[in-house]
């Protein structure tokens, strides 16, 4: 009986190694579809940040990519608009959409939150705490900062007084 | 019975532990970055004048030639006041250089090659290698052990404190971190690689890298001091660039640098 009970044991033992193999096997894997990972960026003509705009894409849109060369990607959205960004303007789809608490993550959103919070996250609702508990450090200077902008035609001016390259 | 125990306890502890190795994404990214920006700029304030605009013209454009021409929100540079010779890159694209260091440079050349480099560092996400150590020790610090991750589940709002305290901690030693240098002799050579190629790619001349960081030499740091010794460093820069023709620096280029520099009080 108690041979029969260990032996009874030793299955449940291998049964849950199984399942844990196969769930840690399961977590890392890559999303393969893709949403802009940045603010916003600019649909293009062509594969170039010098090509004519045609649109705008925001951070969380979902596109699919139609053709790749070099860094640049074809896509097309929902909406069936088309044009050229640059690769390193995409992110993964997963850790996007819990960003922005879309899809299937609404309904964890509550837990999301926390997490984020006490996990990698960094977020806006981080900022607003890091302030109130720093009030020495004043976020005036980052401002000045990101409002400092140059434009295209500026930058290419610039480029071909200094004998740079502006095939970008 | 205990071996139960045992699986169950390997089975929750790959679980809670799998999500570390998840990336940052690119807006987590760029909050803790202007965190981190804030702090560095509490220490040495933002220089206000015409060398930033002047600087941001070379630093975009270096970008454009980089593996990661996007951020979040782009890439911004700016001047730090400072005495210390400094040069350092936030996440999210935040580029600062101190007063001290411009005063050192000789022409925009060798200005590209330093914000290449640290453009380098941020397009291989260096930083975030460095936050994750940053924040083990701060975590560390404050008593939280892996299994915490399984409790805050199950602990909800308690946590939240918790959470935003650690932060805190993060956001203050990886600052100190940036300043002290942060990142490692490997990842240092990899940045300056990085920086060729895009300093290549722009039509600024490689060899500018290794002209600024012999005047360096004399200086205690370098842009940091993470940076391999100097020696160590040039010959490995040699070493990158030993099928490539010397360049001559344009001249419009000295000119306009000089211009700006003079500029800075």
């Amino acid at each position: 009986m108690e041979h029969g009970a260990m032996r009874q044991n030793k299955y449940f033992i291998l049964l849950m190694i199984i399942i844990s193999f196969s769930i840690s096997a399961k977590s890392p894997s890559i999303d393969s579809s893709l949403v802009i990972g940045v603010e916003k960026v600019n649909l293009r003509v062509r594969p170039s940040f010098l090509s004519k705009k045609k649109g705008e894409l925001k951070y969380g849109r979902r596109v699919k990519i139609l053709v790749q060369k070099k860094k640049w990607v074809k896509v097309s959205t929902s909406k069936k608009k088309q044009g050229w960004i640059h690769r390193s303007s995409l992110g993964q789809k997963k850790s996007i959409l819990k960003d922005i608490g879309q899809g299937k993550e609404v309904a964890r959103k509550k837990y999301q939150d926390e997490v984020a919070l006490a996990g990698k996250g960094f977020s806006e609702q981080h900022e607003e705490h890091y302030k109130k508990k720093n009030p020495k450090v004043s976020f005036k200077g980052v401002n000045y900062i990101e409002k400092i902008k140059v434009s295209d035609k500026a930058l290419k001016k610039f480029a071909k007084r200094g004998n740079l390259n502006i095939n970008f | 019975m205990k071996n139960i125990f045992l699986v169950f306890a390997i089975f929750f502890y790959g679980c809670a532990s799998t999500p570390t190795k998840k990336e940052m994404t690119p807006r987590q990214e760029y909050y803790l970055g202007r965190s981190v920006t804030a702090n560095i700029l509490s220490k040495f304030p933002a220089y206000h004048g015409t060398f930033n605009n002047y600087l941001n013209k070379i630093g975009l454009l270096i970008v454009k030639h980089s593996d990661r021409p996007h951020t979040y929100k782009g890439y911004h540079f700016s001047l730090i006041k400072g005495h210390t010779p400094l040069a350092v890159s936030a996440p999210g694209g935040f580029i600062l250089l101190s007063t001290s260091i411009i005063k050192k440079i000789k022409n925009e050349d060798e200005l590209a090659a330093v914000l290449a480099h640290e453009v380098g560092h941020i397009s291989l996400k260096h930083s975030q290698e460095s936050i994750d150590q940053s924040k083990k020790s701060s975590m560390a610090a404050m008593g939280v052990t892996a299994g915490m991750s399984v409790l805050s589940f199950f602990a909800k709002n308690k946590n939240l404190k918790k959470a935003v305290d650690h932060y805190n901690v993060a956001v203050a030693d990886y600052s100190e971190q940036v300043i002290n240098g942060t990142y490692s002799k490997a990842q240092e050579k990899e940045a300056d690689k990085k920086a060729l190629i895009i300093l290549i790619k722009t039509g600024y001349n490689p060899y500018a890298l290794i002209d600024f960081i012999k005047r360096l030499k004399s200086d205690s740091g370098g842009f940091s001091s993470s940076h391999p010794p100097d020696k160590e460093r040039v010959n490995n820069i040699k070493t990158m660039l030993a099928k490539l023709k010397k360049r001559s620096i344009f001249k419009e280029r000295t000119r306009r640098f000089l211009e700006y520099q003079e500029r800075i009080r």
